[in-house]
């Protein structure tokens, strides 16, 4: 079971939520990604919110959690089709896998994408 | 199509809403059969179209939504000469599952084509799109003719 951080980590630790940040940006400059699309989590914690009649609203982000000794991270995004899909998703996996270490000075173990292209638009 | 079950598999839903719920402390009143409720929600949203399993050529896997995939394949179709696309099947294939595919596809056909060479022009437009779009091959491409239009239909619409 992955376990989401809080973000009052040790410095230099892995920061679950700056990592998150930092993802987000760099997956939405990628050209080709159009936007982020609701993940899983977004949908739960609208759902949660609707459940419980609470305000949501959240701004879409890439879902990065702690899975083990390394990280998950889930991104769902929209596409055009100014470039190939392999290559998109090729880049995307350099970027987060970057990101997702940057900042971190202690070892992180494996880090699992699991990345949804929810749309190619023209 | 092969939908990705990982994703949308109320075990893994279950797994995503307990991460959800451990990070956010609701009144315990609230909380009575909270998780099957945002279960329900959930499963709903999710019903936006199936989507496919692939793998790049770098070995980087990815879901796609099928409908995606299914243009890709039928703009490939449609830029033979006197070849409309009709349905699209593509099945993830290879090992691992998702390095490549197996793609039918019917078309209707203008009148007075060749189907024998047509097949393989469409077989190369198709392969060409797979590979240069989604980095995968087709380890087959079966066609399957199911209506034929006069040349007028094409001016017409």
């Amino acid at each position: 079971m992955a376990e989401r951080l809080s973000s009052r980590t040790a410095p230099g630790a892995f920061d679950a939520e700056a990592a998150s940040a930092r993802v987000t940006r760099s997956v939405l400059e990628v050209p080709g990604v159009t936007a982020l699309a609701p993940g899983l989590r977004d949908l739960v914690a609208t759902a949660a919110a609707r459940v419980l009649r609470r305000g949501g609203g959240e701004p879409l982000s890439v879902d990065v959690c702690r899975a083990g000794d390394g990280a998950r991270v889930r991104v769902a995004a929209h596409l055009d089709d100014s470039r190939a899909v392999a290559e998109i998703v090729d880049e995307l996996f350099a970027v987060i896998e970057v990101d997702v270490r940057a900042g971190t000075e202690a070892a992180l173990g494996e880090i699992d994408i699991d990345l949804r292209v929810v749309s190619r638009g023209r | 199509m092969s939908d990705d079950a990982a994703w949308e598999t109320d075990d893994h839903l279950r797994g995503v809403i307990d991460e959800y719920m451990g990070a956010f402390e609701p009144d315990p009143a609230e909380t009575v059969g909270l998780r099957e409720r945002i279960l329900d929600i959930v499963r709903e949203d999710l019903a936006r179209g199936p989507s496919t399993r692939l793998s790049t050529p770098r070995g980087n896997p990815f879901t796609i939504a099928t409908a995606a995939v299914r243009t890709i394949v039928r703009d490939a179709v449609d830029a033979v000469d006197g070849i409309r696309g009709r349905s699209v099947s593509l099945t993830p294939a290879g090992e691992p599952e998702g390095t490549a595919a197996e793609v039918e596809v019917t078309v209707a056909m203008r009148a007075g084509i060749a189907f024998a060479p047509t097949a393989e022009v469409i077989r190369e437009s198709v392969a060409a799109a797979l590979t240069e779009q989604l980095g995968i091959p087709a380890t087959t491409i079966d066609i399957t003719v199911e209506d034929v239009y006069e040349a007028e239909e094409t001016e017409d619409g």
